[in-house]
């Protein structure tokens, strides 16, 4: 089981520090907070079993690193197919240099033993990072009931706790 | 360079007769200057209208050189060079040649390509120097003064961030015509088959483009433009952007482009594009705005298909179309899905909607 950023929905205030965090740490951001109808959602790559974005890629630049779906920049061609099929649409064009960026969980900051940036700076904890089975503690029946439902993408990334 | 044209320039023009004409003849140091120097110490008698200035090799000329001498009112142009194969720089004279040839075409379509001429002259051919001489003045004596009569005010040629050498050209190509009273003909009328070698545009083939970014991501010099305009994508290149390095040829993953002949290089298109070709754009089956290709959404679907089995991808129970929906409505409804989670009330107040 790899390390992921799990999101714990209804801790989440909308206050978009991740995204400033990801700013910081990355000169740009790579993830985004939304909302519908009141109910902030933050997304970040959810780093899909079956990625997609690596399934469309022509030239091969994405690939899995330790779990972590990253992409290549040298071979990234910047045909932008993995933006349009992402979910999420976590990857980004980047116009000045012309390629795709996406978030890579922090991979230098985990080299060093820390949490990704998000992850720290999210003031109430909505993000938490660790092994799906570290959280396993506070399992709640009922949330995951309701996210087995939801199917599987939000089975990756959504933890079941908390009501 | 500059001194000589702007002598050339400085005195008062002469009359129809006894017109005499000055000429700005640009000589290779190893072989044409040589030839020249032995015209002059074996006393061949030559007309004194060449202005003769030495450079390293005609493999230095830049069109932007002819340009300037033409605009400040040389009555003519002519660039002298080794015989091919005995370049001091191996082929200096071939790759000027080659730009020559190509340049001069923009010239005849302004009138003022019969006052340029490319010769070779090697280091012992003293005579033959001598001749190229008198017929070009006898030549340029015969088309009479530059059509340029105002060399007022010419063209900054001081390189910069804000200037770059093409835009120098452009800027020195349009003096010109604006001098001489030339209308822009657009595009300029070559043909194709002419074209010196080395020198093309990416020609997509419309049935295998499925209208991707690669090509435009892939442009080291940004020659490739892409628009969307209501349902279509509109591709373009910038001719005189275009270094036919090939990139686009090579990284094109649906293998569309091939490099064809043809070219507009250092024409008046310089920052216009010409558009080349059209793909249909899908509408979004949420939002009803365009987005995307129509057949880069069956692409992108092929791709999947063929690595992912169907059940694999039904599993994921994905709230959308993947290929019809734009990436706003997708992240929407993904939002949606995820609220719904967090708060099954909502569930219930978004059905009754």
């Amino acid at each position: 089981m790899t390390r992921n950023v799990f999101l714990v929905m209804n801790r989440c205030l909308g206050c978009e520090e991740c995204v400033e965090a990801c700013r910081r740490e990355n000169s740009i951001s790579l993830c985004y907070v939304d909302s519908y109808k009141g109910v902030p959602v933050p997304f970040r790559c959810a780093n899909c079993e079956t990625a997609l974005c690596e399934q469309v890629c022509p030239t091969e630049a994405i690939h899995r690193e330790n779990g972590i779906v990253l992409i290549d920049s040298e071979k990234c061609i910047g045909c932008r197919s993995c933006e349009f099929i992402c979910p999420w649409g976590v990857p980004i064009y980047r116009t000045d240099i012309r390629k795709m960026m996406k978030c890579d969980m922090c991979v230098d900051r985990q080299r060093n033993d820390k949490v990704p940036a998000c992850v720290e700076a999210c003031p109430t904890n909505a993000l938490v990072f660790g092994e799906l089975s570290d959280f396993a503690e506070d399992y709640h029946e009922k949330t995951a009931a309701r996210i087995t439902k939801a199917g599987k993408l939000a089975n990756e990334i959504i933890l079941p706790q908390e009501g | 360079m500059t001194a000589a044209s702007q002598k050339a320039t400085s005195k008062t023009k002469n009359t129809k007769k006894g017109f005499e004409p000055r000429i700005v003849a640009l000589c290779c140091n190893w072989c044409s200057y040589a030839g020249a120097d032995l015209a002059g110490t074996s006393r061949k008698k030559m007309p004194p209208n060449m202005r003769v200035i030495r450079v390293n090799c005609t493999g230095r000329i830049d069109p932007m050189f002819i340009l300037q001498a033409l605009e400040r009112g040389a009555d003519g142009v002519l660039i002298s060079g080794c015989h091919e194969g005995d370049c001091h720089y191996v082929e200096g004279n071939i790759h000027s040649k080659k730009r020559f040839d190509f340049f001069k075409k923009i010239l005849d379509q302004m009138g003022m390509g019969n006052r340029i001429d490319f010769v070779h002259v090697s280091a012992a051919e003293g005579d033959k120097w001598a001749e190229i001489t008198i017929n070009f003045v006898k030549k340029i004596k015969k088309l009479g003064p530059s059509p340029i009569s105002d060399v007022t005010s010419p063209t900054a040629l001081d390189i910069d961030q804000n200037h770059s050498r093409k835009d120098r050209i452009q800027e020195l190509l349009l003096s010109i015509a604006k001098r001489l009273g030339y209308e822009q003909k657009i595009p300029l009328e070559f043909d194709p088959d002419e074209v010196a070698e080395g020198y093309g545009f990416p020609k997509r083939d419309p049935e295998k483009c499925i209208g991707c970014y690669a090509c435009y991501s892939v442009c080291p010099e940004n020659a490739i433009t892409i628009e969307d305009v209501k349902n279509k994508r509109r591709y373009g290149t910038l001719h005189a952007h275009c270094l036919v390095c090939k990139e686009c040829e090579k990284e094109c993953p649906q293998e569309a482009i091939k490099i064809s002949p043809g070219f507009e290089l250092l024409s008046f298109l310089y920052n216009t594009p010409i558009w080349e070709f059209e793909v249909a754009v899908q509408k979004c089956s949420v939002c009803n705005e365009f987005f995307n290709p129509i057949p880069f959404c069956d692409d992108l679907k092929n791709r999947i298909t063929d690595k992912v089995a169907k059940d694999k991808l039904d599993e994921m129970n994905l709230p959308y179309n993947p290929y019809t929906t734009c990436p706003d409505c997708k992240r929407e409804k993904m939002a949606q899905l995820f609220a719904e989670v967090a708060q099954p009330a909502m569930k219930g107040g978004s059905k009754s909607k």
